[in-house]
């Protein structure tokens, strides 16, 4: 009886929500007629830019190095200070974990949109944008990790009067190194993608090639910068799942 | 002789608990002497070494360190009074995923310069004594492996060479052999026996196999349901008392 109305309860709300953001059938396959038309011009693939235009696509790849570095730096004393299981002091607690929801509140296009107003067209606003993304992301994992260690093994620095920097450095640290290490590739993964993306907004990275291409028609030059960028994205997240895989299981 | 170590009429009771775990216990602790604490599991032998160097705090009653009540430390006094005391935990509680020789340094947290020590900046005499211990306990080959490379035996070996290298005036060993096979935790015991009478450090060891307790100890203590019920020398230990200790609850 109780599964009944969970799942009516759960189809009202589905079909409830369809109905206000009109959701229809017809808008679809209106929609499709012109996705015909975008295939249809995106293939066959016009690979002769992307050679002219590879130094970008690196540059999308130093964007998420970069970013993640900063993001990952300033996620672990952060994430520290908002664990309940490594900072005592609750105020602390409460105050860095309201401020960690509050960043990962901004969605990243906002968030790139706003740096290129403040830092101008180019890659470092990117950067910036994308730390604040990737900070947002390994903080919160990270704490949770944290708050999910085995107090007692800090016991043994409790014991012999160890402070709470050692604590952290002979307790927590070799204890989450695996775990922040794969978030950290799990974000470097993710602002690939993100760094493509927030190109669009003008923040500089193979995004631009991308908004310009789209904006002069030449959708078999998107086509071939998104195949491209597949191969690279894919490349990264093989090696970096392989890696992932093996800071884990250890 | 005078006891170094006074505890006074300690009771600890937890929340969420009814019983107490820990009643009104006394005890005196003269240099250098082995104490084996035995009783039922639960029966509150693990509360009563958690009380004596702070990990638990008691619910009541008072420990003397040299004639000073630990209540009245500050706490820059508790944390060298702690110092003094070594713990040997059942499950070892080493650092997985540091170097043998960094878990023994771990040793002197409390008596080292945080700020020195969360940098790994270990004095040359420090890292000496370190290897010196270890070699002492037969584990001069692992020095420099990771934790987590050792056998069951190794790593008990390496929390008690992380005791001595306190220079404690007293180690707490919490079932310390609970987790190995009975040649191993011979050997170990053995060991712990000698090291720990050769540096005329009083030991107190919860066992829960009486051979063990009166082959190993000066004194043997009782527990039952959180009260002490025994304590004599090892050698007026009795069949009967033995009994006193183990009997079913009516």
């Amino acid at each position: 009886m109780n599964k009944k109305i969970t799942i009516l309860f759960f189809v009202a709300l589905f079909l409830w929500a369809c109905y206000e953001t009109e959701v229809s059938f017809k808008s679809l396959i209106n929609g499709f007629a012109d996705v015909n038309f975008f295939i249809s011009e995106m293939f066959p693939p016009d690979f002769s830019e992307v050679s002219k235009v590879f130094p970008d696509f690196i540059t999308t790849l130093k964007m998420a190095f970069v970013s993640t570095f900063y993001g990952a730096f300033l996620a672990y004393p952060i994430a520290i200070l908002a664990a309940n299981t490594v900072t005592k002091t609750k105020f602390l607690n409460v105050f860095f974990r309201v401020f960690l929801n509050l960043v990962r509140t901004i969605p990243d296009l906002l968030l790139a949109a706003l740096c290129v107003a403040l830092f101008g067209a180019n890659p470092f606003a990117g950067i910036i944008a994308l730390s604040f993304f990737s900070f947002g992301i390994i903080s919160k994992l990270l704490y949770e990790s944290l708050e999910s260690l085995d107090e007692n093994s800090l016991d043994p620095i409790r014991a012999v009067g160890g402070s709470w920097l050692s604590k952290i450095k002979y307790g927590i640290a070799p204890a989450v190194l695996p775990q922040f290490l794969s978030y950290c590739l799990y974000v470097f993964e993710i602002n690939i993608r993100a760094a493509a993306i927030i190109g669009l907004v003008g923040a500089g990275g193979i995004g631009t090639w991308l908004n310009i291409n789209f904006d002069l028609g030449q959708y078999n030059k998107i086509s071939s910068l998104l195949l491209t960028l597949f191969l690279i994205v894919a490349t990264i997240d093989f090696i970096s799942s392989k890696i992932r895989k093996r800071l884990t299981d250890s | 002789m005078k006891p170094f170590l006074k505890i006074e009429n300690i009771s600890k009771k937890y929340p969420n608990s009814k019983k107490h775990a820990l009643f009104d216990f006394d005890l005196n602790i003269f240099p250098g002497e082995i104490i084996a604490v035995v009783g039922k599991s639960g029966s509150g032998k693990s509360t009563f070494l958690r009380c004596v160097n702070g990990l638990t705090k008691t619910s009541s009653g008072n420990i003397y360190f040299k004639e000073k009540n630990t209540k009245s430390m500050s706490s820059k006094e508790y944390r060298k009074y702690r110092t003094n005391i070594g713990f040997i935990f059942q499950n070892y509680n080493l650092q997985n995923r540091i170097s043998v020789l960094d878990n023994v340094l771990t040793g002197l947290l409390g008596q080292r310069n945080p700020l020195m020590t969360t940098f790994g900046l270990w004095s040359k005499q420090d890292k000496e004594k370190g290897k010196s211990i270890l070699v002492e306990m037969g584990l001069g080959q692992h020095v420099n492996k990771r934790a987590d490379q050792l056998s069951g035996g190794e790593k008990q070996r390496v929390s008690i060479a992380r005791a001595l290298i306190q220079n404690p005036k007293i180690i707490l060993a919490d079932e310390p052999v609970a987790s190995l096979d009975p040649p191993t935790a011979k050997k170990i015991l053995d060991d712990l026996k000698a090291k720990c009478k050769k540096r005329k450090i009083a030991v107190v060891i919860n066992l829960h196999d009486v051979e063990m307790a009166l082959r190993y100890s000066d004194r043997i203590v009782g527990l039952r349901n959180g009260e002490k019920v025994w304590d004599s020398p090892s050698s007026e230990a009795t069949e009967e008392s033995f009994k006193q200790i183990y009997q079913k609850d009516e």
